[in-house]
């Protein structure tokens, strides 16, 4: 129900008010004089375009949120593991960030620049698209662990935007310093098996650590489930070759 | 022919139709638009900002053209009246004898 806090209050009783106006119009059908013509550009115009630009705001931040990423059932893992308080995975741990861990998957999935909130939002619509005419809504669980996955491979941006690489905490690790031109130009990613860990780890395998890893084949050699992997060619998690 | 009350007729009644179009389209537009804010979804905040947002400015424009051409009917009326209050304001015919 309402959660777009006072915002979404205030579209909806600009909406009220609008609404108030026409339907006294269209049923007491009063003389269409001046003073008549000034209610009808305050329910046509002001009050319209008020809880216009009210929605759109409140429904842009309502997409923004973690629970509304974990509506859709094929995101119903990242969710569920992001949410656990006891989680390790790096998703959980920014996940209980108190500053924006309630849209921890927007803070950490966006693009940033300046035409990062078009982009973001043009990709929210592309993933709209799939999940209600590209079969995403009709996958299991497992086929939607198996089918989807990043579009592109994580930008290091992204966690730049808070961890800046510059402090001497950062600097000190001598891993950090050694691959700094590869993890500048993409070439190694912060969220790779050998780093920071998988954000999903549950989508890399059984043990958490890569579709391909040994621990995953002999998992697999024993008979236990292990996610295929995607089409060759398709952009994966983690880090680039 | 003089066709001039015909489409002065007309035009009276464009305004009115026009006006109340545009109450009716706001109407659509407001209630797909709180939709959105009161069920927020990706499919509700979309057709909120297409259909919802794209309705508003319909019935605007409706508006906006409804007083241009109240404005610029000949007669200098400075707006329409409506039908009940015209009939009531016209003189009685009076009976036949």
């Amino acid at each position: 129900m309402l959660h777009a806090g006072w915002l979404g209050y205030f579209s909806l009783a600009c909406a009220a008010i609008a609404a108030a106006i026409l339907l006294h119009f269209l049923i007491k059908k009063p003389q269409l004089d001046l003073r008549q013509k000034l209610f009808l550009f305050m329910g046509l115009g002001v009050f319209p375009t008020l809880a216009a630009a009210t929605s759109t705001v409140a429904g842009m931040e309502r997409l923004t949120t973690r629970d509304f990423c974990g509506s859709c059932h094929v995101m119903e893992a990242h969710y569920q593991n992001a949410s656990d308080p006891k989680a390790q995975s790096l998703a959980a741990r920014h996940s209980r960030n108190p500053f924006f861990g309630k849209e921890s998957c927007y803070a950490c999935h966006a693009d940033y620049g300046m035409y990062g909130y078009a982009l973001t939002k043009l990709g929210g619509a592309r993933h709209v698209y799939y999940y209600y005419l590209g079969g995403y809504g009709d996958m299991t669980m497992a086929e939607a662990k198996r089918a989807i996955h990043l579009v592109k491979p994580y930008d290091n941006l992204n966690c730049r935007q808070c961890h800046t690489t510059t402090a001497r905490g950062w600097r000190d690790v001598p891993d950090h310093t050694a691959l700094q031109k590869e993890l500048f130009e993409n070439r190694v990613s912060c969220a790779s098996g050998g780093c920071h860990g998988f954000a999903h780890p549950f989508t890399k395998g059984p043990d958490g650590l890569g579709m391909m890893s040994a621990a995953s084949a002999s998992a697999a050699a024993s008979g236990a489930p292990v996610p295929v992997a995607p089409p060759s060619g398709a952009p994966q998690h983690g880090a680039k070759p | 022919m003089n066709l001039s009350p015909l489409l002065e007729r007309l035009r009276e009644r464009s305004v009115l139709g026009l006006t109340r179009i545009a109450c009716w389209a706001a109407l659509a537009g407001l209630a797909i638009m709180s939709l959105s804010v009161v069920w927020p979804g990706s499919l509700q905040v979309m057709l909120a900002m297409s259909a919802g947002q794209g309705l508003g400015i319909l019935a605007f424009a409706c508006y906006l053209l409804s007083v241009i051409l109240d404005l610029t009917r000949p007669g200098a009326r400075p707006s329409f009246v409506p039908a009940n209050a015209r009939v009531s304001s016209e003189p009685k015919a009076k009976p036949d004898k």
